[in-house]
């Protein structure tokens, strides 16, 4: 039962990776760069670097947790990416930005339901994580 | 010679002139179009005024690749926003619409604070200039065409579905891209430079 739920939340952020990736890489990269800019958050120079590279980070992700393996660095670093987005749209949102989130191509303005969306893919990603850390401990392969 | 000089000036005059009936500027065949949706009470849009759309004016628009058509966006949180669009576009039949809007969103936080458009922008027109917009104001059928005219703007904001200013729809090779907010031109340019030219 366990093992089934696990390979269903994994399989859920898998999915959650591909969708952002392909909903930002289906624009021209101007548009994510444009969302970035209007944080304020990160230098200039970085925000081209940013706009072009998150997307197919993304994609990496969401191929990895979907073969499921080296689980316990594919989580990790899952935890840690939604984690960052996280902690940026909260500031963000805090600090009164109206503009777009930017998580899933143009047009979705950050707001309570963006957070609580993100909150919840965290916390789903944490879960993850942490059980394949416990699972690795007992399977001899570093999979779930 | 007098001849060829007259005509390019007439050439750069018809490229620039703001197109009163619609509120736009650049040629009308433009590969690339610019829909602004914006607010004259809102302070991003009047970044956006005189940055990424200035730069545009005096860059893509002038060569021709850009058309930028203004649209009225006026939020109901902004109490005299509406007020100010009746009041640029009755300049636009006069021509003067670009001005207007330069002196409406130069002069935003005077008239927020006061309501009064005209007092605020009148230090920018001459009183004759005031005069013939306040003509075209207090004629009932200009001022319900004028209403006509946001309200078929809103509606079409609505209908992209567009929930803040400033927003501009980037058009151009079957492409269509929404972008919110106050944006640097140099992310602009290259997007508009990305697209196609059919």
């Amino acid at each position: 039962m366990r093992r089934g739920l696990l390979i269903l939340g994994r399989l859920a952020l898998a999915v959650v990776f591909l969708w952002a990736a392909y909903a930002k890489l289906r624009n021209p990269w101007m548009i994510f760069a444009m969302e970035i800019d209007a944080m304020h958050i990160v230098p200039d120079r970085v925000v081209e670097f940013l706009a072009r590279t998150t997307p197919w980070c993304e994609l990496l992700l969401g191929v990895l947790l979907a073969v499921g393996i080296k689980m316990r660095y594919v989580a990790s670093i899952a935890t840690a990416v939604l984690a960052i987005f996280f902690m940026t749209l909260l500031v963000l949102y805090l600090r009164g930005f109206q503009g777009d989130c930017g998580c899933f191509g143009p047009g979705e303005q950050l707001g309570p339901k963006t957070l609580a969306r993100d909150g919840a893919l965290l916390a789903l990603s944490i879960w993850v994580t942490w059980q394949a850390f416990r699972r690795s401990g007992r399977a001899p392969v570093d999979t779930i | 010679m007098r001849l060829t000089i007259l005509s390019l000036l007439c050439a750069a005059t018809a490229l620039l002139a703001a197109d009163s009936a619609d509120r736009s500027v650049g040629r009308p065949d433009a590969p690339v179009t610019l829909e602004v949706f914006s607010d004259f009470q809102c302070p991003h849009c009047a970044k956006l005024h005189f940055g990424a759309l200035k730069q545009a004016l005096g860059d893509c628009v002038a060569s021709g690749r850009v058309r930028i058509v203004y649209r009225d966006f006026p939020l109901p949180q902004h109490q005299y926003a509406r007020k100010a669009a009746q009041f640029a576009d009755a300049a636009s039949r006069l021509g003067w619409y670009e001005r207007v809007c330069d002196a409406l969103f130069r002069t935003q936080e005077e008239w927020e604070r006061t309501g009064d458009i005209e007092g605020s922008v009148g230090k920018e027109l001459t009183p004759a200039e005031i005069a013939r917009v306040k003509k075209i104001l207090s004629d009932s059928k200009s001022l319900a065409e004028i209403n006509r005219e946001i309200d078929a703007d809103l509606a079409l904001g609505a209908q992209i579905p567009l929930a803040e200013t400033p927003t501009i729809i980037v058009s151009g090779g079957g492409k269509r891209y929404p972008i919110r907010g106050d944006i640097r031109y140099d992310y602009l340019k290259q997007l508009i430079n990305s697209l196609p030219v059919k």
